[in-house]
Parts: C-alpha cells; structure tokens; sequence
C-alpha cells in the first residue's frame, strides 16, 4: 500500500495534451479548416485514484482519453505512466506494456467481435502477451467471468446472445485479463438502461477496490462520474476549465460552466427536480471558438474582460484549480 | 377489464386514450405479449411520462398508437384520438392522423430530417401534406413555427441543411416539423437521450412552453426519472409489457409503491455532496428476460424483486388503487381488507 501523500509519485501524469483535427475538405471544396479537439490540457492520477473527466460532446474528453489509451497521437504534450516516458513507448515495447492500460468503451456491441465467443475475446489478450496458456488459459477465462458476475457458461456465448449489461461485463473482463494498472472507462455505462448502468457502475467499484485499478472515468454524466470519481476535471471547449475533488466540485463548484452542470443534474433525491436554469445557446463551434474567455457567450456573468482575455487555469484553493476570471460568483 | 380513471371525471374529454392495448409479436412462431394490457388517459395541456427499460413494451406502444406495429403483430384493445378509433382508419386515414392529429419527435434528430432538403423545405411539405393552402401561406407558417421553437435567426434556419446544425438545434426543427400542422397530442420518444446535459434542459423547457401554449397533450417517453418529475404531470412505469405503477408524478416518485419503481428510484445516478466516495448503488438485481424466456402466471417482476413472496408466482397482480388517484400492480398495493380504501 502506498500512502496518499502529496509526494507519492503519480501512477499518470499527462503535460499540455494538444490535438488538432484537420477537417477534410467536402465536395463543396470547403474545409481545411483545423479543429483543435485538446489545447494543452495536463492531468495526474495517483495510483488507485480515479480521476472523472467530465463534459459535453466536442469537449476534448473522450480524445483525451484516446491520447493516455495510445489510440490516437498528441500533437504535443508528454505523458508518464508508471515511471515511463508513455508516448515514446512504440514497437514491442508498447505491446509489452499495453497490458497495463486498459480500455472500456462506451457501446460494447461495437468494442465486442461479433463473430467470437465471449471466451476467446477474454482470452485474447492473454495469448497475445503470452500470459497464460492451455488449461490455466481457461482456468483463468473462468475466473475473470466470475470476477464480472458471469457464469462459466458466457463463455460460449456469441455477443449477440448476450444482453446489453452481460456484453459490458465481458468487455471488462476482457479489459481486466491482463491485470491492468489503469483502465481507461470511456462513458462505460451511457448506452445502458439505467437499472443495468447502476449495476455496472457497482462492478466497477468493486473491481476497483479488489484489484487496486485506477480508472481514468469518462462521462458527460456528473452524477455518475461523481460516484465513481476521487478527482473530477471539467472539459469545455478542448481545455479544463476546474478541477478538483470530487466533493468540492459537486459541493462548491467555482466555474459557472459547472455550476450549470451541477444544477442541470439534480439533488441528491431524484423524486425533487432539479432547479436547473437553462444555459443560453449551445457549446460554439470549436473550429472557431469565441475571443476571450471560451464560455463567455453562455455564461450568466460574463464581464467586458471575459471577452477580451482567456483565463488561465489556476489554484483557486489547495488542489482546487478554475480557469475563471470571477471564480464562486455564480450561486 | 378497462381500468377506470377517475381523472377522466375532471378531464372532460381525453385527447389520446389508449384501452387494453396488447400487442403480440411472433417469437418462433409463437405470439408473446410484448404490450400487454396497457391503458390510459392523456387530456389537452397534460404531460404524460412513460417510463421503462429496453424491453419494458415502451417502444412497441408507441409504434400500436400510431398504427405501425410490424407485420405479423396482433394488435388488440382501442387506441382512442379526440374520441376517434384509431383501430379502424384506413391507410389513407392514418397518414391524416400522423402529423395531423399526433406530432412525434424522436430521440435521434440527425436520423429523423432528410440530408438533403433544407429545413424550411422539410416544414413546408408538412404543413402542405395536411392542408390545402398556397406554398407561400405555408412558407409564412413555416416561419413562423421555426420561430415558435425559438430557433435563433428562423429566415437563416429555413434554409440550411440538417448537417449545418447543432443537435440542439436539430431537436428544435424536428419539433417545428411535428408541430407545423398543428397536432393537438405530441408523442416525443426520448427527445434528449442524445443531447449533451445542458442543451437538453433547453429543450425539455420549450417542450414544456409549447405545451402550455398550444394546451398540447404531451405523451414522453423516457427513461430519466429526473426528466420526469420536472416535466411531467403523470407517471405511467412499464415493465415486460404491463403497467406496473401510474399515478401523479410528484405523488409516486415521493413514495413509490411498487417495489421496481423503488429500484429504478435508486439506480439512478444523482448527485449528492456528503456522500462517501464510491458508495454502491442499490442497484435491482438480475435483467428483463427476452419476450421469448418470458414466463406467464405471475409477476414478471418478482425474480428480481427484493420483496416477492408466495401469490407473486401464483398470479399476475391487478392494479390496486394507491395514493391520491395512482396505481400499483403489486401484491404489497393490496388494500387491507376493512380499511375501506
């Protein structure tokens, strides 16, 4: 056990991620245009934290997500991961440590193989790496379903036989087979009915507790990643705007971005409605976003410097940072 | 066999009733209720929520209103329309009633518009399919309904193409183009399930705005009980096909009487400060079995239910009245006999 301790080594620790998308051009012979899904955006785990990123479509989390999984390139920006430089990993080295970082997709009828049984794809990952063969191979296909809350008999199952919550149990155990450090949760229970996420979101607290993981837990739902989460970050427009525990963000949220996030989600009782005040209009266009402050046009207390200058995300109090120029104004 | 509503006293003349419904579909060859007895009321200016999970029926009770089950259904029981049987319209008929006398929005705007017409275009044919006025009256009116759903700049919206909006702002045209020939009953199937958080409070207010305006009866389906006690008066819980629980809103979600509406009341994610980090859910045990697994004679809920006892496998419980005006299909719902309820 490692104490949680300020000096204590980050498990990952990601420095000024930048993404640029270049759009291709349409047959309207339109485009080139560049859209920058991540500006600079930088983020620690400690090992067995996890930490929420959380926030709209077009926000940068899920790309975010796909930099640390080694799924798509940064265009700048540094990555360690378990006292490794993580993006100068390539080749065999790579495949040796992927098995440490992990992946749960969103919609597990697309991240499942339609035509294998939900025992070789657990398996899979084990041949590959070469951890397990033959009987053990099995034994511990087996134990990973149990693991899960499967029974032995998934194993023969085709994806399709199985039911939306039984696909994303598999795709966990999958994810789990090599033993990860860190699993990267990319909206793991969005596509689920809710009675069915709760069920997810309870297996992955319990993996989590039992083999010491720590996720990297992405969702546009706060409630949700407010449960899972010890640290949450905020996302809009490509670029963090708060971050800070879990607690303090959904009990003193400073950006009025989430505030509005906070209200739009409700109280803790789901019979009260939430008091939410519609923001006005809707996440600009990232190809050209707004001068100044990102938020600025949607923001209920926006100010004539809003628009004119970018904040920068700072420490608004010990380990609780905004990129606001008016943090805890908004109620 | 029809359940009676006491509302229906108070509310005049409901403009969708749906009685007994029960929609059968074939599952090798054998015909398994996916509706199965479903009935109630939904009056001008009202918002009904049907809640439920993949599976509940939901999807198949809305397709049975509007007259699209999928062949080799049976379909029985009567839908209702401003007092008009729907069971017995024509083809021609129906497609009066679709767009004329039920407006629907869906959960995917992106799948719902044509790619390749412009809005304006797309709101026009629906006024022009039901009524006969002049393409430049309906021009008007299509302006005027883009401005209705408080789409910013409607002479520049006219004439765009669904691609060139935001899904937000999708969702808005998809609701100018099913409220442009002025229905009186809007079924709107998971209108924000594939809306960010903070654009779907904005369409779920102007839902709310154009229902008070134009006294719409508002049938959403939904599985966000958090959507549903803020916008919704009435609550109706499917499960495997039956009523479970149907009452008012802000009545049932306080003290829900059925033992799946309690579990759907604590599946679902809410925010809560104080809270130890990584508190479980009570999360409902097990899943919704296939309509081919699943069984008859007893609750089709008591599998999974934390408080089934011996008559739940013995027979299907009938609703019982509960509350001021709810209903609850549950043998815990059962008045205690001398109690005069």
């Amino acid at each position: 056990m490692i104490p949680a301790i300020a000096a204590v080594r980050a498990l990952l620790r990601a420095q000024g991620l930048t993404k640029r998308y270049s759009l291709a051009r349409g047959f309207s012979g339109s485009g080139g245009q560049v859209l920058p899904a991540l500006r600079g955006v930088g983020f620690e785990i400690a090992p067995g934290q996890t930490l929420g990123l959380v926030g709209e479509s077009g926000s940068g989390k899920t790309t975010a997500g796909r930099i640390v999984a080694r799924l798509v390139p940064p265009d700048a920006g540094s990555i360690e991961f378990d006292g490794t430089d993580w993006l100068s990993l390539s080749g065999s080295a790579l495949r040796k440590r992927r098995r440490e970082l992990q992946v749960v997709f969103q919609d597990p009828q697309n991240s499942l193989n339609p035509r294998m049984r939900a025992g070789d794809q657990i398996a899979e990952p084990l041949r590959v790496q070469r951890l397990a063969r033959g009987r053990a191979l099995a034994e511990r296909v087996r134990e990973l379903l149990a693991d899960v809350g499967l029974g032995a008999e998934t194993a023969f199952r085709f994806p399709s036989e199985l039911s939306g919550g039984q696909r994303q149990r598999v795709a966990i155990a999958r994810a789990l087979a090599t033993r990860p450090l860190l699993v990267v949760c990319d909206e793991p229970v969005s596509a689920l009915d809710v009675s069915v996420g709760a069920q997810v979101v309870n297996l992955l607290l319990d993996l989590r507790e039992r083999a010491g993981l720590s996720y990297l837990f992405i969702s546009h739902d706060l409630a949700v990643v407010s449960r899972v989460s010890d640290r949450i970050a905020v996302f809009y427009l490509g670029a963090i705007v708060e971050e800070g525990t879990a607690q303090e963000i959904i009990a003193r949220p400073l950006h009025p971005y989430t505030c509005a996030l906070v209200a739009a989600a409700g109280g803790p009782d789901p019979s009260t409605p939430p008091r939410a005040a519609a923001l006005p209009a809707e996440l600009p266009s990232a190809v050209n976003p707004p001068e100044g402050c990102h938020f600025h046009p949607r923001c209920p207390i926006a100010r004539p410097r809003c628009s004119q200058e970018a904040p920068a995300l700072s420490e608004a109090a010990t380990g609780h940072r905004v990129a606001c120029f008016y943090p805890g104004e908004m109620g | 066999m029809v359940t009676s509503f006491p509302l229906l006293a108070k509310t005049p003349a409901p403009l969708l009733s749906v009685e007994d419904l029960r929609v059968e579909l074939p599952v090798n060859g054998v015909l398994r209720p996916a509706v199965d007895g479903v009935s109630f009321a939904l009056g001008a200016g009202r918002a009904l929520a049907v809640v439920g999970e993949s599976g509940s029926g939901k999807t198949q009770l809305v397709r049975a209103i509007l007259g699209l089950s999928p062949e080799g259904a049976r379909v029985t029981g009567r839908v209702l329309c401003a007092g008009r049987d729907l069971s017995t319209l024509s083809d021609r008929e129906w497609r009066e009633v679709r767009g004329r006398e039920i407006g629907l929005v869906f959960q995917e705007p992106a799948a719902a518009l044509d790619p390749v017409q412009t809005i304006g275009a797309q709101v026009v044919e629906a006024i022009l399919l039901h009524e006969p006025v002049s393409r430049a009256a309906a021009r008007r009116r299509a302006l005027d309904v883009l401005a209705e759903v408080a789409l910013p700049e409607p002479g520049r919206v006219f004439g765009e193409y669904p691609h060139r909006l935001s899904g937000g702002l999708r969702q808005r045209a998809c609701l100018a183009i099913a409220l442009a020939a002025r229905p009186k009953v809007l079924l709107a199937d998971e209108p924000t399930a594939s809306l960010d958080s903070t654009v779907a409070v904005q369409i779920l207010e102007l839902l709310d705005r154009l229902r008070r305006e134009r006294d719409l009866a508002v049938l959403l389906i939904t599985h966000d009980l958090r959507v549903v006690a803020r916008h919704c008066d009435r609550l109706l819980v499917l499960y495997a096909g039956r009523v479970v629980e149907e009452g008012s809103t802000a009545e049932r979600l306080r003290s829900p009487a059925h033992p799946y509406t309690r579990g759907l009341l604590r599946s679902v994610p809410v925010l809560a400060p104080g809270r130890l980090r990584g508190e479980r859910y009570e999360a409902i045990a097990g899943a919704l079995e296939d309509l081919s697994a699943r069984r008859s004679g007893g609750c089709a809920f008591s599998p999974r239910c934390p408080d089934r006892f011996a008559p739940c496998d013995a027979s299907v419980p009938p609703l019982y009245p509960v509350g001021d005006e709810g209903q609850s299909s549950c043998f815990l719902s059962r008045p205690v006999a001398g109690s005069g309820a």
